[in-house]
């Protein structure tokens, strides 16, 4: 097939991607939406964020709402009372507070003292208590958050009463005064255990999933309002297809980071400036290796499903067309965030190799597993060379959507039309 | 009333019949399948792993171990510290206990481990310790003492019962029933946006108000939205039905199996619900009308997260006063209410005149939103390309030669 368009000098071709690619980064900027989403979003987060820390941070250091003690034996601050149906309780131990606790007849004695306010709630100990268990506390409000009621008394007078002997009771309540001997191990580093530890997997795989889809869905944008415009064709006499595409996806790739850095320097200022540090224990620290291969095929995903969102750019008529259709290009980072949990599990097992090396689910996949084991070296290589292909080959293969027919026909967007496209059919 | 009718039937026709639709339909389902599903799995999967721990009983004492133990942990006796010691290291056992020989004075052991075991993993020693101390003790007493009270909490003014201490499964349902209202929200805000907008785009607009009137339209429009947002909340809700009786009869996940609905308290999110979907939907058709893209309008519609999430940024504060200025304002704002009533109806019985008047204002709001996207959809014909401001949908509009109406 004659090539369209006339032998350039690669000086001049990448001359050309540059300036596709600066035009881009411009006009994205100007774009109110992508300021208001890119920009504006975090920040009014933050704000909201701040605002609602400070608000919480006020009520949580609210004085509670009673000194209930959980310890046996320490005075408590209000009276109760106890209805025992089954006669379980003959006696109460020394250490029990003289005037704390009070005996009634039946229930609703009890409530009528609640009502009264001669006592400040009661327990209700039914006959069957041996075999059930079950004792309810009856008390006129209760709010889980503050945890203001510890029933530690009453169930140790039960103990007490249940056994008929207070100093087996006693050791029956604690049976071990344990002295930890924690013995240091050579190859692990004890890290202690924090939210940080047990989130951090699941971070990483959060952040490139916006480093892949952010900019891949404002390059579909970017493709169809050319489209819509009438200045595609235009283009496409003094570009080739390649320097399109490639163009646009550098653009998009940066300005994706740049949201990506914003994004996670938001959330880091909130974290530390919102009265909370962020608490991160001694020896922790983010691993320089994953942090370069996590940057690596950020990128190589971005440029995969970048490269299919810009073809669907191509193709659909409008942007509210291509939405169905790019679920289905999504799919397979969808399926790699369902099967995390898996790779987290078991990251050496099969489930995890087949999706950290597939190119499509590598990007996040082979990231999920670098969180939780040592990859070695030449799977990590292996999966980003595919990765690379795969991104070609895509980037070439979309190149064939940017022809005059396919991008002037102005018919409604189909799979079959997408794949004839790219098999250079349509 | 006939021509809204029709307007909202061929609403919804159009809008079910599209593949997008059973998509955002069946996303859902099969996002919770996926995720809790495999949740479930993963911590089946670790918990099946079991722990060996060993001990050296010094004092004579553990001649019974546990016949049916809850957790999966393998209890290993050593004659020597030194045998443990080794057997540790080796990774043979994961810690090990020392009883001293003086226990049943002092009660001492020593625990000694290089990684710190689970908790279920010492609890299961320290009841085989208790089941040995109990050796002379009847068989019921002994279960009772090693499982102790179950404890339910009965809060007389808030009408509610909290199983251990904290709210049951079934108690959070209305909030579940809030996060699926929200979700709804968000899924259909893009479509509601471009209602006006789309009509913009195919120029059609002003041909269907030679036949009706602007208000018609836009209440038959958001009639139809409103009847798409319960096609799917029906469909949602036959699914989160089957996955509890699936999880609690087949999977035997144990908080699945007692839930106990608060009918009461469903109604209210349902009576809550309905008319803050009114006004929401009539907000979003109005802000989409001051668009020009339906891709705007499909942008503008995560905008709508922010108020939508504010009582679960909140949540803390209105836990501690659920009667307070806070609370009660939230339930009143139909942007709010739905969730802050959820969150509240989880601690306490919401008093009736509250939900009456929460529903009242979301209804009246949704009315004159309602007005006001007819108007917005008036003011912006033969305004293609162009955004409409908002003073003009407030304002009077000027026509020519000076007359204003």
């Amino acid at each position: 097939m004659r090539h369209p368009y006339p032998t350039e000098g690669i000086e001049i071709v990448m001359n050309k991607t540059l300036l596709v690619m600066l035009h881009e980064i411009r006009t994205t900027l100007r774009r109110k939406s992508f300021t208001i989403l890119a920009l504006g979003m975090p920040l009014v987060l933050a704000i909201v964020a701040l605002i609602v820390m400070a608000v919480n941070q006020d009520a949580s250091s609210a004085p509670p709402a009673s000194t209930g003690s959980g310890t046996i034996g320490a005075a408590r601050q209000k009276a109760e009372g106890y209805v025992d149906e089954g006669d379980l309780i003959t006696v109460l131990p020394t250490n029990v507070p003289p005037g704390w606790l009070a005996e009634y007849p039946d229930e609703a004695a009890a409530q009528t003292a609640l009502e009264a306010e001669e006592i400040a709630a009661y327990y209700l100990i039914p006959a069957d208590y041996v075999a059930s268990g079950e004792v309810t506390y009856v008390t006129p409000q209760h709010n889980p958050i503050s945890n203001d009621v510890s029933t530690d008394g009453i169930e140790w007078i039960l103990l007490v009463n249940l056994l008929g002997d207070a100093e087996l009771a006693a050791d029956v309540w604690d049976p071990l005064d344990v002295k930890v001997t924690a013995l240091e191990s050579a190859s692990s580093e004890a890290v202690e255990e924090s939210w940080i530890v047990e989130l951090f997997p699941t971070l990483m795989v959060l952040v490139l999933y916006m480093v892949i889809l952010l900019p891949a869905s404002v390059l579909v944008n970017a493709i169809t309002d050319e489209k819509k415009n009438r200045v595609m064709e235009v283009l496409m006499s003094s570009l080739s297809p390649q320097q399109m595409i490639s163009g646009k996806i550098m653009a998009l790739g940066l300005l994706g980071l740049l949201q990506t850095a914003l994004w996670v320097g938001v959330l880091w200022a909130v974290v530390r400036f919102g009265g909370r540090p962020l608490d991160i224990p001694a020896g922790f620290s983010v691993p320089t290796g994953l942090l370069v291969w996590a940057f690596i095929y950020g990128l190589l995903g971005y440029a995969m499903y970048g490269a299919q969102m810009a073809g669907l750019g191509a193709l659909a008529p409008d942007v509210k067309d291509a939405k169905g259709a790019s679920f289905v290009i999504l799919s397979p980072l969808i399926i790699v965030y369902m099967f995390t949990v898996g790779i987290l599990v078991a990251p050496d097992g099969p489930l995890a190799l087949v999706l950290s090396l597939f190119p499509l689910t590598a990007p996040v996949g082979m990231i999920a597993r670098m969180t939780q084991t040592t990859v070695p070296l030449w799977q990590a290589v292996l999966a980003a060379a595919l990765q690379l292909l795969t991104a070609m080959l895509i980037v070439r293969l979309v190149g064939r959507l940017f022809r005059a027919q396919a991008l002037l026909s102005g018919q409604p967007f189909s799979a079959r039309r997408f794949l004839g496209a790219l098999l250079g059919r349509a | 009333m006939s021509k809204v009718w029709l307007i909202a039937q061929h609403q919804f026709r159009q809008e079910v019949s599209k593949r997008s639709f059973l998509l955002v339909l069946f996303s859902l389902p099969l996002f919770l399948t996926f995720t809790i599903g495999f949740g479930y799995l993963a911590s089946r999967l670790e918990q099946e792993s079991s722990t060996t721990l060993g001990y050296v009983d010094q004092a004579g004492l553990l001649v019974r171990t546990l016949t049916e133990p809850e957790d999966d942990v393998l209890l290993v006796p050593f004659e020597t510290k030194e045998t443990a010691q080794t057997a540790l290291e080796t990774g043979q056992i994961e810690a090990y206990y020392v009883l001293a020989a003086d226990y049943a004075d002092t009660r001492q052991a020593e625990l000694v481990y290089f990684e710190q075991p689970h908790y279920y993993a010492t609890r299961h020693f320290q009841n085989v310790v208790r089941l040995n101390l109990m050796a002379d003790q009847s068989p019921a007493v002994v279960d009772r003492a090693l499982s102790g009270a179950k404890v339910t909490v009965r809060a007389t003014e808030s009408k509610r019962n909290f199983p251990a201490g904290g709210p049951s499964a079934g108690q959070f349902v209305p909030l579940i029933a809030a996060a699926i209202f929200t979700f709804l929200v968000l899924t259909t805000s893009g479509y509601l946006m471009q209602v006006i907008v789309a009509e913009k785009e195919n120029r059609t607009m002003e041909i269907v108000v030679s036949s009706v009137s602007p208000t018609q339209m836009m209440s038959g429009k958001i009639i139809g939205a409103v009847g798409i947002a319960v096609t799917q909340l029906a469909v949602w809700l036959a699914f989160l039905a089957g996955a509890a009786w699936l999880g609690g009869s087949l999977l035997g996940i144990g908080w699945l199996q007692n839930i106990n609905l608060n009918w009461r308290d469903i109604l209210t999110i349902v009576m809550v619900a309905l008319p803050s979907y009114l006004f929401i939907a009539a907000l979003m058709t109005t802000v989409g009308s001051t668009l020009v893209e339906s891709q705007e309008a499909q942008q503008a519609g995560a905008l709508f997260f922010f108020p939508l999430f504010l009582p679960v940024y909140l949540v803390l504060p209105i836990m501690q006063n659920l009667n307070g200025p806070l609370s009660l304002g939230l339930s009143l704002v139909p942007l709010t209410s739905v969730t802050t009533m959820a969150i509240r109806s989880i601690f306490m019985e919401i008093p009736a005149w509250q939900i009456a008047l929460s529903a009242a204002v979301s209804f009246v709001s949704g009315i004159v939103m309602v007005w006001l996207a007819g108007r917005a959809f008036r003011r912006s014909m033969l305004r293609y390309g162009q955004r409409l401001k908002w003073r003009d949908l407030f304002g009077t509009r000027r026509m020519g030669h000076g007359f204003s109406r």
